[in-house]
Protein backbone atom coordinates (compact mmCIF):
# COMPACT_ATOMS: atom_id res chain seq x y z
CA UNK A 1 0.00 0.00 0.00
CA UNK A 2 2.85 2.39 0.84
CA UNK A 3 4.30 1.77 -2.61
CA UNK A 4 0.96 2.69 -4.18
CA UNK A 5 0.71 5.85 -2.09
CA UNK A 6 4.22 6.85 -3.14
CA UNK A 7 3.23 6.27 -6.76
CA UNK A 8 0.09 8.38 -6.22
CA UNK A 9 2.17 11.22 -4.75
CA UNK A 10 4.55 11.03 -7.69
CA UNK A 11 1.71 11.04 -10.24
CA UNK A 12 0.00 13.94 -8.43
CA UNK A 13 3.29 15.83 -8.32
CA UNK A 14 3.88 15.18 -12.00
CA UNK A 15 0.32 16.31 -12.80
CA UNK A 16 0.55 19.51 -10.78
CA UNK A 17 3.85 20.36 -12.49
CA UNK A 18 2.61 19.59 -15.99
CA UNK A 19 -1.16 20.20 -15.89
CA UNK A 20 -0.76 23.00 -18.41
CA UNK A 21 0.16 20.30 -20.99
CA UNK A 22 -1.71 17.28 -19.60
CA UNK A 23 -5.19 18.85 -19.57
CA UNK A 24 -5.11 19.89 -23.26
CA UNK A 25 -3.70 16.43 -24.14
CA UNK A 26 -6.61 14.78 -22.27
CA UNK A 27 -9.15 17.04 -23.96
CA UNK A 28 -7.52 16.36 -27.33
CA UNK A 29 -7.67 12.57 -26.81
CA UNK A 30 -11.33 12.63 -25.76
CA UNK A 31 -12.32 14.93 -28.64
CA UNK A 32 -10.42 12.76 -31.13
CA UNK A 33 -12.14 9.54 -30.01
CA UNK A 34 -15.54 11.29 -29.97
CA UNK A 35 -15.13 12.72 -33.48
CA UNK A 36 -13.81 9.40 -34.84
CA UNK A 37 -16.88 7.70 -33.34
CA UNK A 38 -19.23 10.25 -34.97
CA UNK A 39 -17.51 9.89 -38.35
CA UNK A 40 -17.42 6.10 -38.23
CA UNK A 41 -21.12 5.90 -37.34
CA UNK A 42 -22.41 8.73 -39.54
CA UNK A 43 -19.71 9.61 -42.09
CA UNK A 44 -22.26 10.70 -44.71
CA UNK A 45 -20.22 13.78 -45.58
CA UNK A 46 -17.17 12.09 -47.06
CA UNK A 47 -14.97 15.19 -46.91
CA UNK A 48 -15.35 15.23 -43.12
CA UNK A 49 -14.89 11.49 -42.70
CA UNK A 50 -11.14 11.85 -42.57
CA UNK A 51 -8.72 11.24 -39.70
CA UNK A 52 -6.79 14.37 -40.60
CA UNK A 53 -9.93 16.52 -40.14
CA UNK A 54 -10.64 14.77 -36.82
CA UNK A 55 -7.11 15.50 -35.59
CA UNK A 56 -7.32 19.19 -36.55
CA UNK A 57 -10.72 19.59 -34.87
CA UNK A 58 -9.49 17.70 -31.78
CA UNK A 59 -6.39 19.93 -31.59
CA UNK A 60 -8.61 23.03 -31.63
CA UNK A 61 -10.86 21.50 -28.93
CA UNK A 62 -7.78 20.56 -26.86
CA UNK A 63 -6.87 24.20 -26.23
CA UNK A 64 -10.45 25.43 -25.72
CA UNK A 65 -12.86 24.70 -22.82
CA UNK A 66 -14.34 21.20 -22.79
CA UNK A 67 -17.86 22.46 -23.69
CA UNK A 68 -16.48 23.32 -27.15
CA UNK A 69 -15.87 19.59 -27.81
CA UNK A 70 -19.57 18.92 -27.24
CA UNK A 71 -20.66 21.72 -29.58
CA UNK A 72 -18.17 20.78 -32.30
CA UNK A 73 -19.57 17.24 -32.01
CA UNK A 74 -23.10 18.63 -32.51
CA UNK A 75 -21.96 20.58 -35.59
CA UNK A 76 -20.36 17.41 -37.02
CA UNK A 77 -23.64 15.52 -36.42
CA UNK A 78 -25.61 18.30 -38.19
CA UNK A 79 -23.25 18.33 -41.19
CA UNK A 80 -23.49 14.55 -41.55
CA UNK A 81 -27.28 14.84 -41.13
CA UNK A 82 -27.33 17.38 -43.98
CA UNK A 83 -25.21 15.10 -46.18
CA UNK A 84 -27.51 12.15 -45.39
CA UNK A 85 -29.79 13.44 -48.12
CA UNK A 86 -32.98 13.51 -46.12
CA UNK A 87 -34.33 16.80 -44.87
CA UNK A 88 -36.37 14.96 -42.23
CA UNK A 89 -33.26 13.45 -40.64
CA UNK A 90 -31.47 16.82 -40.52
CA UNK A 91 -34.59 18.53 -39.16
CA UNK A 92 -35.14 15.84 -36.54
CA UNK A 93 -31.50 15.99 -35.40
CA UNK A 94 -31.66 19.79 -35.20
CA UNK A 95 -34.91 19.80 -33.21
CA UNK A 96 -33.73 16.99 -30.89
CA UNK A 97 -30.39 18.61 -30.05
CA UNK A 98 -31.85 22.12 -29.75
CA UNK A 99 -34.52 20.82 -27.36
CA UNK A 100 -31.81 19.13 -25.30
CA UNK A 101 -29.81 22.37 -25.15
CA UNK A 102 -32.81 24.59 -24.38
CA UNK A 103 -34.59 22.43 -21.83
CA UNK A 104 -31.79 20.43 -20.21
CA UNK A 105 -28.19 21.25 -21.03
CA UNK A 106 -28.36 24.96 -20.22
CA UNK A 107 -28.42 24.04 -16.52
CA UNK A 108 -25.26 21.96 -16.83
CA UNK A 109 -22.17 23.71 -18.05
CA UNK A 110 -18.98 21.94 -17.03
CA UNK A 111 -20.80 18.59 -16.71
CA UNK A 112 -21.80 18.77 -20.41
CA UNK A 113 -18.59 16.96 -21.33
CA UNK A 114 -20.34 13.73 -20.20
CA UNK A 115 -22.13 13.89 -23.60
CA UNK A 116 -18.81 13.19 -25.31
CA UNK A 117 -17.96 10.47 -22.79
CA UNK A 118 -21.28 8.65 -23.32
CA UNK A 119 -20.64 7.29 -26.85
CA UNK A 120 -17.00 6.56 -25.98
CA UNK A 121 -17.83 4.42 -22.93
CA UNK A 122 -20.94 2.82 -24.44
CA UNK A 123 -19.01 2.05 -27.62
CA UNK A 124 -16.27 0.37 -25.58
CA UNK A 125 -18.89 -1.63 -23.60
CA UNK A 126 -17.89 -0.03 -20.29
CA UNK A 127 -21.02 2.10 -19.94
CA UNK A 128 -21.31 1.57 -16.18
CA UNK A 129 -18.17 3.60 -15.48
CA UNK A 130 -19.84 6.71 -16.92
CA UNK A 131 -22.50 7.26 -14.21
CA UNK A 132 -20.21 5.89 -11.46
CA UNK A 133 -17.15 7.93 -12.43
CA UNK A 134 -19.09 11.10 -13.20
CA UNK A 135 -21.03 11.05 -9.94
CA UNK A 136 -17.80 10.45 -7.97
CA UNK A 137 -16.17 13.51 -9.52
CA UNK A 138 -19.15 15.76 -10.20
CA UNK A 139 -22.52 16.59 -8.66
CA UNK A 140 -25.92 15.06 -9.31
CA UNK A 141 -26.52 17.27 -12.37
CA UNK A 142 -24.20 15.09 -14.46
CA UNK A 143 -27.19 12.75 -14.88
CA UNK A 144 -28.63 15.19 -17.47
CA UNK A 145 -25.73 15.17 -19.98
CA UNK A 146 -25.25 11.42 -19.42
CA UNK A 147 -28.90 10.80 -20.37
CA UNK A 148 -28.62 13.16 -23.39
CA UNK A 149 -25.37 11.49 -24.52
CA UNK A 150 -26.97 8.05 -24.27
CA UNK A 151 -29.95 9.20 -26.36
CA UNK A 152 -27.60 10.66 -29.01
CA UNK A 153 -25.55 7.43 -29.05
CA UNK A 154 -28.60 5.21 -29.64
CA UNK A 155 -30.24 7.61 -32.09
CA UNK A 156 -27.14 7.78 -34.32
CA UNK A 157 -26.96 3.98 -34.26
CA UNK A 158 -30.67 3.85 -35.14
CA UNK A 159 -30.12 6.09 -38.21
CA UNK A 160 -27.23 3.86 -39.29
CA UNK A 161 -29.35 0.70 -38.97
CA UNK A 162 -32.33 2.21 -40.85
CA UNK A 163 -30.41 4.01 -43.56
CA UNK A 164 -32.27 2.30 -46.44
CA UNK A 165 -35.73 3.22 -45.14
CA UNK A 166 -34.74 6.79 -44.33
CA UNK A 167 -33.07 7.44 -47.68
CA UNK A 168 -35.84 5.81 -49.70
CA UNK A 169 -37.82 8.23 -51.86
CA UNK A 170 -40.90 5.98 -51.77
CA UNK A 171 -41.51 6.72 -48.07
CA UNK A 172 -43.38 9.95 -47.35
CA UNK A 173 -41.72 12.68 -45.22
CA UNK A 174 -44.38 12.31 -42.48
CA UNK A 175 -43.69 8.56 -42.32
CA UNK A 176 -39.96 9.21 -42.05
CA UNK A 177 -40.58 11.56 -39.11
CA UNK A 178 -42.70 8.82 -37.51
CA UNK A 179 -39.89 6.29 -38.03
CA UNK A 180 -37.38 8.72 -36.47
CA UNK A 181 -39.66 9.52 -33.52
CA UNK A 182 -40.20 5.79 -33.06
CA UNK A 183 -36.40 5.40 -33.00
CA UNK A 184 -36.42 7.37 -29.76
CA UNK A 185 -39.79 6.59 -28.20
CA UNK A 186 -39.77 2.84 -28.94
CA UNK A 187 -36.06 2.23 -28.38
CA UNK A 188 -36.49 0.14 -25.21
CA UNK A 189 -32.79 -0.68 -24.87
CA UNK A 190 -31.95 3.04 -24.89
CA UNK A 191 -34.55 3.85 -22.22
CA UNK A 192 -33.28 0.96 -20.05
CA UNK A 193 -29.80 2.48 -20.15
CA UNK A 194 -31.07 6.03 -19.59
CA UNK A 195 -33.14 5.01 -16.53
CA UNK A 196 -30.30 2.84 -15.16
CA UNK A 197 -27.71 5.58 -15.60
CA UNK A 198 -29.89 8.17 -13.86
CA UNK A 199 -30.59 5.75 -10.98
CA UNK A 200 -26.87 4.94 -10.61
CA UNK A 201 -25.90 8.64 -10.62
CA UNK A 202 -28.45 9.40 -7.89
CA UNK A 203 -27.45 6.43 -5.71
CA UNK A 204 -23.68 6.91 -6.04
CA UNK A 205 -23.98 10.63 -5.35
CA UNK A 206 -26.17 10.16 -2.29
CA UNK A 207 -23.93 7.45 -0.75
CA UNK A 208 -20.66 9.24 -1.58
CA UNK A 209 -21.73 12.32 0.36
CA UNK A 210 -22.53 10.37 3.56
CA UNK A 211 -20.12 10.67 6.46
CA UNK A 212 -19.75 6.95 7.27
CA UNK A 213 -16.41 5.22 6.75
CA UNK A 214 -15.49 4.10 3.22
CA UNK A 215 -18.53 5.93 1.80
CA UNK A 216 -16.82 6.31 -1.61
CA UNK A 217 -16.09 2.59 -1.87
CA UNK A 218 -19.63 1.61 -0.82
CA UNK A 219 -20.96 4.12 -3.37
CA UNK A 220 -18.95 2.45 -6.16
CA UNK A 221 -20.00 -1.06 -5.14
CA UNK A 222 -23.68 -0.23 -4.62
CA UNK A 223 -23.73 1.78 -7.87
CA UNK A 224 -22.23 -1.14 -9.82
CA UNK A 225 -24.64 -3.66 -8.26
CA UNK A 226 -27.64 -1.41 -8.96
CA UNK A 227 -26.41 -1.03 -12.55
CA UNK A 228 -26.11 -4.79 -13.11
CA UNK A 229 -29.42 -5.60 -11.38
CA UNK A 230 -31.41 -2.89 -13.19
CA UNK A 231 -29.97 -3.75 -16.62
CA UNK A 232 -30.67 -7.47 -16.19
CA UNK A 233 -34.10 -7.05 -14.57
CA UNK A 234 -35.39 -4.40 -16.96
CA UNK A 235 -34.06 -6.19 -20.05
CA UNK A 236 -35.69 -9.48 -19.05
CA UNK A 237 -38.96 -7.72 -18.09
CA UNK A 238 -39.10 -5.70 -21.33
CA UNK A 239 -37.82 -8.51 -23.58
CA UNK A 240 -34.63 -6.81 -24.68
CA UNK A 241 -31.63 -8.93 -25.52
CA UNK A 242 -28.71 -8.03 -23.26
CA UNK A 243 -25.68 -10.26 -22.81
CA UNK A 244 -25.48 -11.25 -19.12
CA UNK A 245 -21.74 -11.93 -19.32
CA UNK A 246 -21.11 -8.60 -21.00
CA UNK A 247 -23.15 -6.76 -18.34
CA UNK A 248 -21.23 -8.51 -15.54
CA UNK A 249 -17.82 -7.89 -17.14
CA UNK A 250 -18.85 -4.26 -17.67
CA UNK A 251 -19.79 -4.03 -13.97
CA UNK A 252 -16.48 -5.56 -12.79
CA UNK A 253 -14.41 -3.27 -15.03
CA UNK A 254 -16.41 -0.30 -13.75
CA UNK A 255 -15.77 -1.28 -10.12
CA UNK A 256 -12.01 -1.49 -10.80
CA UNK A 257 -11.99 1.85 -12.64
CA UNK A 258 -14.16 3.35 -9.88
CA UNK A 259 -11.64 2.28 -7.24
CA UNK A 260 -8.83 3.81 -9.30
CA UNK A 261 -10.78 7.10 -9.45
CA UNK A 262 -11.41 6.88 -5.68
CA UNK A 263 -7.71 6.24 -5.02
CA UNK A 264 -6.66 9.37 -6.89
CA UNK A 265 -9.60 11.70 -6.18
CA UNK A 266 -10.29 10.88 -2.52
CA UNK A 267 -7.84 8.59 -0.70
CA UNK A 268 -8.86 9.17 2.93
CA UNK A 269 -7.17 7.16 5.70
CA UNK A 270 -10.10 5.99 7.86
CA UNK A 271 -7.82 4.23 10.39
CA UNK A 272 -6.75 7.67 11.68
CA UNK A 273 -10.23 9.20 11.81
CA UNK A 274 -10.80 11.69 14.59
CA UNK A 275 -14.16 12.62 16.08
CA UNK A 276 -14.53 15.92 17.88
CA UNK A 277 -17.46 17.43 19.76
CA UNK A 278 -17.65 21.05 20.79
CA UNK A 279 -20.16 23.85 20.97
CA UNK A 280 -20.47 27.61 20.78
CA UNK A 281 -23.31 29.98 21.66
CA UNK A 282 -25.51 28.84 18.80
CA UNK A 283 -24.56 25.27 17.80
CA UNK A 284 -23.24 21.89 18.88
CA UNK A 285 -20.62 20.59 16.48
CA UNK A 286 -20.00 16.89 15.82
CA UNK A 287 -16.95 16.87 13.58
CA UNK A 288 -15.46 13.84 11.89
CA UNK A 289 -12.02 14.49 10.42
CA UNK A 290 -10.60 11.90 8.01
CA UNK A 291 -6.91 12.54 7.27
CA UNK A 292 -5.66 12.14 3.73
CA UNK A 293 -3.46 9.11 3.14
CA UNK A 294 -0.15 10.79 2.32
CA UNK A 295 3.34 9.36 2.60
CA UNK A 296 6.56 11.28 2.33
CA UNK A 297 8.21 10.86 -0.99
CA UNK A 298 11.48 9.06 -0.25
CA UNK A 299 14.25 11.20 -1.72
CA UNK A 300 17.50 9.49 -2.54
CA UNK A 301 20.75 11.41 -2.19
CA UNK A 302 23.63 10.16 -4.27
CA UNK A 303 27.10 10.91 -2.99
CA UNK A 304 29.86 10.56 -5.52
CA UNK A 305 33.19 9.29 -4.25
CA UNK A 306 35.92 9.09 -6.84
CA UNK A 307 39.70 9.25 -7.18
CA UNK A 308 39.69 12.90 -8.29
CA UNK A 309 38.55 14.05 -4.83
CA UNK A 310 41.34 12.01 -3.21
CA UNK A 311 43.86 13.64 -5.49
CA UNK A 312 42.44 17.05 -4.65
CA UNK A 313 42.72 16.20 -0.96
CA UNK A 314 46.33 15.11 -1.42
CA UNK A 315 47.17 18.29 -3.24
CA UNK A 316 45.55 20.33 -0.49
CA UNK A 317 47.55 18.49 2.19
CA UNK A 318 50.80 18.90 0.24
CA UNK A 319 50.15 22.60 -0.22
CA UNK A 320 49.42 23.08 3.46
CA UNK A 321 52.57 21.14 4.38
CA UNK A 322 54.79 23.17 2.08
CA UNK A 323 53.25 26.42 3.33
CA UNK A 324 53.93 25.24 6.91
CA UNK A 325 57.55 24.48 6.00
CA UNK A 326 57.99 27.98 4.65
CA UNK B 1 12.46 46.33 -1.27
CA UNK B 2 10.15 43.39 -2.00
CA UNK B 3 7.14 43.08 0.28
CA UNK B 4 6.43 39.35 0.66
CA UNK B 5 2.94 39.91 2.16
CA UNK B 6 1.98 42.09 -0.77
CA UNK B 7 3.31 39.58 -3.31
CA UNK B 8 1.43 36.74 -1.57
CA UNK B 9 -1.83 38.70 -1.54
CA UNK B 10 -1.44 39.76 -5.16
CA UNK B 11 -0.73 36.15 -6.24
CA UNK B 12 -3.83 34.91 -4.39
CA UNK B 13 -5.95 37.64 -5.96
CA UNK B 14 -4.59 36.90 -9.45
CA UNK B 15 -5.23 33.16 -8.93
CA UNK B 16 -8.82 33.86 -7.92
CA UNK B 17 -9.38 36.18 -10.87
CA UNK B 18 -8.01 33.52 -13.23
CA UNK B 19 -10.06 30.61 -11.87
CA UNK B 20 -13.29 31.09 -9.87
CA UNK B 21 -13.32 34.85 -10.32
CA UNK B 22 -13.80 34.53 -14.05
CA UNK B 23 -17.17 32.93 -13.35
CA UNK B 24 -18.26 34.81 -10.24
CA UNK B 25 -16.87 38.36 -10.50
CA UNK B 26 -19.06 39.41 -13.48
CA UNK B 27 -22.17 38.09 -11.64
CA UNK B 28 -21.59 40.26 -8.57
CA UNK B 29 -21.56 43.40 -10.72
CA UNK B 30 -25.36 42.95 -11.03
CA UNK B 31 -27.99 43.52 -8.37
CA UNK B 32 -29.70 40.25 -7.46
CA UNK B 33 -33.02 41.31 -8.99
CA UNK B 34 -31.32 42.42 -12.23
CA UNK B 35 -29.33 39.18 -12.50
CA UNK B 36 -32.37 36.95 -11.97
CA UNK B 37 -34.58 39.22 -14.10
CA UNK B 38 -32.19 38.94 -17.05
CA UNK B 39 -32.08 35.16 -16.63
CA UNK B 40 -35.89 35.03 -16.63
CA UNK B 41 -36.09 37.11 -19.82
CA UNK B 42 -33.55 34.78 -21.48
CA UNK B 43 -35.57 31.83 -20.18
CA UNK B 44 -38.77 33.25 -21.72
CA UNK B 45 -37.23 33.40 -25.19
CA UNK B 46 -35.57 29.99 -24.91
CA UNK B 47 -38.76 28.29 -23.67
CA UNK B 48 -40.75 29.97 -26.46
CA UNK B 49 -38.28 28.70 -29.09
CA UNK B 50 -38.18 25.24 -27.47
CA UNK B 51 -41.96 24.95 -27.26
CA UNK B 52 -42.26 26.14 -30.86
CA UNK B 53 -39.83 23.41 -31.93
CA UNK B 54 -41.82 20.84 -29.93
CA UNK B 55 -45.03 21.97 -31.64
CA UNK B 56 -43.41 21.82 -35.09
CA UNK B 57 -42.14 18.31 -34.28
CA UNK B 58 -45.58 17.22 -33.12
CA UNK B 59 -47.28 18.70 -36.22
CA UNK B 60 -44.73 16.95 -38.45
CA UNK B 61 -45.28 13.65 -36.64
CA UNK B 62 -49.07 13.89 -36.89
CA UNK B 63 -49.17 15.68 -40.26
CA UNK B 64 -50.86 12.82 -42.13
CA UNK B 65 -53.63 12.54 -39.54
CA UNK B 66 -54.04 16.30 -39.35
CA UNK B 67 -54.33 16.65 -43.14
CA UNK B 68 -57.05 14.03 -43.27
CA UNK B 69 -59.04 15.18 -40.25
CA UNK B 70 -58.47 18.92 -40.12
CA UNK B 71 -62.07 19.72 -41.10
CA UNK B 72 -63.44 17.67 -38.17
CA UNK B 73 -61.30 19.35 -35.52
CA UNK B 74 -62.12 22.25 -33.27
CA UNK B 75 -59.08 24.40 -34.00
CA UNK B 76 -59.89 26.92 -31.24
CA UNK B 77 -59.83 24.14 -28.58
CA UNK B 78 -56.60 22.75 -30.03
CA UNK B 79 -55.03 26.21 -29.98
CA UNK B 80 -56.22 26.65 -26.38
CA UNK B 81 -54.61 23.34 -25.34
CA UNK B 82 -51.36 24.33 -27.06
CA UNK B 83 -51.40 27.71 -25.30
CA UNK B 84 -52.13 26.10 -21.92
CA UNK B 85 -49.24 23.68 -22.46
CA UNK B 86 -46.98 26.63 -23.29
CA UNK B 87 -48.00 28.50 -20.14
CA UNK B 88 -47.44 25.39 -17.95
CA UNK B 89 -43.95 24.77 -19.46
CA UNK B 90 -43.07 28.47 -19.15
CA UNK B 91 -44.15 28.61 -15.49
CA UNK B 92 -42.23 25.40 -14.59
CA UNK B 93 -39.07 26.61 -16.32
CA UNK B 94 -39.38 30.12 -14.86
CA UNK B 95 -39.53 28.63 -11.34
CA UNK B 96 -36.53 26.39 -12.12
CA UNK B 97 -34.60 29.34 -13.57
CA UNK B 98 -35.43 31.51 -10.55
CA UNK B 99 -34.19 28.85 -8.10
CA UNK B 100 -31.12 28.02 -10.20
CA UNK B 101 -29.96 31.62 -10.70
CA UNK B 102 -30.67 32.53 -7.05
CA UNK B 103 -28.31 29.71 -6.01
CA UNK B 104 -25.65 30.86 -8.50
CA UNK B 105 -25.93 34.46 -7.25
CA UNK B 106 -25.62 33.35 -3.62
CA UNK B 107 -22.57 31.20 -4.46
CA UNK B 108 -20.99 34.13 -6.32
CA UNK B 109 -21.57 36.50 -3.39
CA UNK B 110 -20.02 34.04 -0.91
CA UNK B 111 -17.08 33.31 -3.20
CA UNK B 112 -16.30 36.97 -3.90
CA UNK B 113 -16.42 37.95 -0.21
CA UNK B 114 -12.93 36.53 0.47
CA UNK B 115 -11.60 38.22 -2.67
CA UNK B 116 -12.78 41.66 -1.55
CA UNK B 117 -11.36 41.10 1.95
CA UNK B 118 -7.95 40.41 0.40
CA UNK B 119 -8.31 43.48 -1.82
CA UNK B 120 -8.90 45.59 1.31
CA UNK B 121 -5.80 44.08 2.94
CA UNK B 122 -3.80 44.94 -0.17
CA UNK B 123 -5.12 48.50 -0.17
CA UNK B 124 -4.05 48.83 3.49
CA UNK B 125 -0.56 47.59 2.63
CA UNK B 126 -0.33 50.20 -0.15
CA UNK B 127 -1.50 52.91 2.23
CA UNK B 128 1.19 51.85 4.75
CA UNK B 129 3.86 52.01 2.06
CA UNK B 130 2.68 55.44 0.94
CA UNK B 131 2.89 56.72 4.51
CA UNK B 132 6.44 55.40 4.83
CA UNK B 133 7.41 57.09 1.55
CA UNK B 134 5.98 60.42 2.70
CA UNK B 135 7.84 60.14 6.02
CA UNK B 136 11.07 59.22 4.22
CA UNK B 137 10.60 62.16 1.85
CA UNK B 138 10.45 64.62 4.73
Amino acid sequence: MTGLLVLKQKIKGFYSENDIYLLPIGRFALALIYFIWINSNMGYMQRLDNLFVDIILALICGVLPSVVTVFVGFILIFIHGYAFGSLEVLGFLLVMILLMVIFLLRFTKKQSICIAFAPVTLGLNIGAILPIGASLLEDILCAIPIACGTIIYYFIRFIKLNIEQLQSSSIKPAQKIQILAGGIANNTEMWIYVVTFIAVVLIVNIIRRRSFDYAWRYAILVGAVVYAVLILLLSSYLDVEVSVIQALVNTIISIILGFIIEFFAFGGDYSRTERLTFDDDEYYYYVKAVPKAIVNNPSRKIKKINAENDEEYDLKNKLEKSLGDL
Amino acid sequence: MLNIDKIRLMSELAMYEKNQGRKYLPITKYYRTDFIGLALIKNFFLVTIGYGLLLIGFLGYESEYLMGNMHKMNLVTLGGIALLGYIIVLVIYSILTYIWYSIIYLQAKRSVKGYYEKLTQLAKLYAKEDKKKIKGGR
